[in-house]
Parts: structure tokens; sequence; C-alpha cells
């Protein structure tokens, strides 16, 4: 229950959105609480609402809650702009101040969010980029194949052209990858092609598997291509080309 | 007369400028920001190969065979469907309409704030917001029915302030047609329904005078969301596989139930 009250409903509005239109609701109640006209009590009743139900029932993902950026956006505006109300209560301070500061409030909430909006992945191409080499380098084998994490195995599919296997023993603890159920994996799908490709989610800090390794002559494996997930560059997305015995270009 | 005619063409204009910008600026900005991170999700990619199956093989029958625990709506995969038989490609289709429907979003949040607060500096700043917002950027950027819910349910949230501040019949028929398109697009739509029942009722109970004029409004709503479903329905085509999916969906409820009723009479 609090986590959707305080992190789901909070992320789809984007955090500093969301503490405003706390106050923004606050103020609204506060102001309006004699006022209270049928417009008043609709709008009141269909947020408890839309907010209730989602809290009991424990939405599993941020996006059911999108619709309350309608009135979270009003209502973080609408507590900028009662802002200029403050100067009654600090008489010593121009009024000019008063009323430039639902402005700048705005204003700095929308740098926040086009910052956010801004920041990006500068690897959030791995999985084009890995694709790129697999479909390249495939176009010179005739029954190619691949195999990943069954979790990203439709992306592999889809950027590299290549038939992807999504298999669920490949997704490691840690990132390390064990070696018997790899070569499990290799000994048992290098009938069905004359390539296989293997994509693997590895630590950046541990080695390149290497043929030697794997118990397979050198020329047989290669590591194809890499890249880091994202710039904490803690992980990669590495891509290995295995040539089944009997088999090769 | 003509006095006044000038001075609502004046406003007019004053009023358009602004809102241009800022639609023009979201599209322009969900655009950059699909420049920088142009990798299509997972759950983006589902959407696009369920399109390419409709389109191909042109019956929806042939989706619900190729993903058989199909539970999205269909409108928005259809919408996508329609703009690849222009000769889009999927991610082209996809991607195309939500940028779109993405960016009229502060058009919309513009009116409603309007309907609420009756104070445009209000209403352009939520606006504003609206275009730079994380999330609306995040999900006009990927091929799913996100955006394309954000806009069918906000131009209902409109219709019905529009419907209750005003009374007139035709913003709540305007509003059924919105709740049809929505609850085709995501079930949660039907969240609106207890909450237009509330607004009748307090409404009732604000001004009892007046229930001649709301059982009309009432009726408007409903028979035109009614029509416009099944109308919606019957152009799609999937008026069978939406019957027979709900029909399969609750009898497996119902199937559960008595399984778990079962159990307790069993201990």
């Amino acid at each position: 229950m609090t986590e959707v009250l305080f992190q789901s409903i909070p992320r789809i509005l984007f955090e500093p959105i969301a503490v405003c239109a706390i106050l923004g609701l606050l103020s609204a109640l506060f102001f309006h609480w004699k006022k209270h006209t049928a417009l008043y009590w609709i709008l009141i009743t269909a947020l408890l609402f839309m907010i209730g139900w989602r809290t009991a029932i424990q939405i599993i993902s941020s996006r059911y809650a999108s619709i309350l950026l309608y009135p979270g956006l009003i209502a973080t505006v609408y507590f900028c702009f009662k802002l200029e109300g403050l100067c009654k209560w600090f008489p010593q301070i121009p009024g000019k101040i008063f009323r430039l500061l639902p402005w700048c409030v705005v204003f700095g909430l929308a740098v926040a969010c086009l910052v956010k909006a801004l920041h990006y992945n500068p690897y959030e191409n791995h999985v084009r980029y890995n694709c790129s080499v697999v479909k390249r380098d495939a176009a010179s084998f005739a029954r190619p194949l691949a195999i990943a994490d069954w979790y990203e195995a439709k992306r592999y599919c889809y950027y590299s052209g290549v038939k992807v296997l999504g298999v669920t023993s490949l997704k490691f603890k840690d990132d390390t990858v064990k070696i018997p159920v790899l070569k499990d994996l290799l000994a048992r799908h290098s009938r069905q092609c004359d390539v296989l490709y293997v994509f693997l989610d590895e630590r950046s800090s541990n080695a390149p598997l290497t043929g030697k390794a794997l118990g397979i002559p050198e020329e047989r494996w290669k590591l194809l291509s890499w890249q880091y997930h994202n710039a904490r560059k803690k992980k990669q997305l590495r891509l290995y080309r295995y040539l089944p015995p009997g088999k090769g270009r | 007369m003509l006095q006044n005619n000038k001075w609502i063409c004046l406003k007019l204009k004053s009023l358009k400028s602004p809102l241009i910008a800022i639609t023009l600026f979201s599209l322009l900005l969900s655009l950059f920001c699909l420049y920088l991170e142009p990798t299509i999700s997972r759950d983006g990619l589902l959407y696009l190969e369920l399109i390419q199956v409709w389109h191909e093989q042109g019956s929806f029958q042939a989706v619900l065979k190729h993903w058989p625990q199909f539970w999205i709506p269909p409108l928005p995969l259809y919408l996508m469907k329609l703009l690849m038989d222009c000769g889009l490609s999927p991610e082209a289709a996809g991607l195309g309409l939500n940028l779109v429907l993405a960016a009229f979003l502060p058009l919309i949040i513009y009116g409603v704030a309007m309907e609420v607060c009756c104070d445009r500096r209000i209403a352009l700043c939520a606006a504003f917001l609206m275009a730079v917002n994380p999330t609306r950027v995040a999900l006009s950027i990927e091929p799913q029915r996100d955006a394309v819910y954000l806009f069918f349910c906000g131009l209902l949230i409109y219709f019905l302030l529009c419907g209750i501040r005003r009374g007139k019949w035709y913003f709540w028929s305007l509003g059924g047609v919105v709740f049809a398109l929505s609850f085709l697009t995501r079930y949660e739509t039907l969240e609106f329904l207890p909450l237009i029942v509330a607004a009748f009722l307090l409404l009732l109970w604000e001004d009892r005078a007046k229930w001649k004029k709301l059982l009309l409004n009432g009726a408007a709503v409903s028979v035109s969301a009614l029509a416009a479903f099944l109308l919606l329905i019957f152009i799609m085509g999937v008026q069978n596989h939406l019957f027979k999916s709900y029909q399969k969906y609750y009898l497996t409820k119902w199937h559960d139930l008595e399984r778990v009723f079962q159990r307790k009479g069993a201990k």
C-alpha cells in the first residue's frame, strides 16, 4: 500500500511534481473548504477514488497511475499560483517578489522535468550494436542461430534478423557465467545450425570467455563484440560466435 | 456586436499562438528524445509483432492464435494497423501514433485546467509542464497504448467536466463516445463509471429540480457510449473474439472460484 502511494504514483508524476501536487491539493482543500459546490465534491470524490483503488489493489506498474498526471499537474500549478497569497503574511517583503515567485517555481519545475526527460543512457544502443554485428556476420552463413536469455530474446531477434532461442538458464546469478551450463547449451543447440551466436550479460570485471575455458578450439569460439549496459559500466552485453565442429564458412 | 466579435477574435488569436507553440514544442521534445534513445522496449516489440500479424493476415483471429493469452484491448493495435495499411512500417506506425497523440496532451490539460480553475495562467503553465513532463515524453516514444489511453481518457475528463459545469447534453454525449474509445484502449477506464454515477447523484443532491435534465444527460452519455462501443468493435471486426475472450476470461475466473470453494469444503 505504502509502495503505491510513496513510490509508484510519485514516480509516474515525477517526484518534485508529486510533492507540489500534494501541497496543491492541500491548499485547494484549505482555500475552498467553505465554498463546497457540487464540482468541488465531485473532484474530491474522483481523486480519492482514483488513488484509493490503485492503492487497494496494489498496482504492479506505475503506468497504471498515468491518468493521475492530469490532476497532479493542475494541482502543482495551482499550488504555485497560491504562493502569491503568501505576501499577506510577510508584509516586509516586496510584493513584486511574490508576484514572480509562482513563475520561478514553475520554471524550476520545468527545468527539472527537462533535465530528467533529456537524461539518457549513452550505451542505450548496446542491444542494437551487438545485433548489427550478428546481422553482418550471419550473412555469410546458411543456417545461423542465436541463444540468449528468454527475457531479451525477442529484442535480439527483431534487431538482428536472426532466429533467437530464449533460454532461461542463460540468466546467471551475479552475471558470472557457469561454464558447464554454457557447454551443455552449446552441445544441445549446435546441431540445428552452422553458426551459433551467444548473447551473454556479464560483469565488466570478468574476463571474456575463452575457447580454452570451454574446452573448444580457439578458432571455433570468438568474442565478436561487446558493449556496456549503461554509464555505470558494471555490466556488459557480450556477443560470442561458436562454429560447431564439421561446420563453418 | 461587431466590437464584441473583434474582441473574441483577438482573444482567440492570443490564445492560439502559445498553445500551438507548446504543442509543437512537446512534439519536438519527444522526437529529440527518440533520437537519443531509439531502442524499442520489450513490451513495445510485442505490440509491433501483434500489429504485423493483424496486418499480414487481415484478421484479429490470427492475433489471438499468435498470442493466445491476449488481453490487450484492440483499439490501439487497430489504429496502428490502420497506419500500416497506409504504407508505414510497424515501427513507424506504432511510434507515429504515440508521438502525435502525446503531443496533444498539453492541449487537453489546458482545457481541463480551464474548466476546473477558470484561470488562463494556471491552464497554460499546466500545459507547459505536461509538455516537458518526463513521463509524457517517455510514453510518447514507445509503440504501446499508454499515450493513446492518456489522449482518450484526457478527452473523457474534459468532456465530463464540460458536461458537469455547463449541463449541455452534447458534452455528455461526446463524453460517452470518448468513454468507449478509452475503454477499448485500456480497461481501467471503467473507473469512470462509478464516478459518473456519483457526479449525477451529487448534481441531483445540489439541485433536485433539475432531475429531468440530468436524466437526459444520463441517457446521452450511456446511449452514445454503447453506440460508439458497438460501432467500434464492428468496424474493427473483433465482435466475436472480444465477446468470446471475455466469456473465456470470466468462465476461467468462475472455475477458479469454484475450485477455491471446493477446496474449502473438502477441508
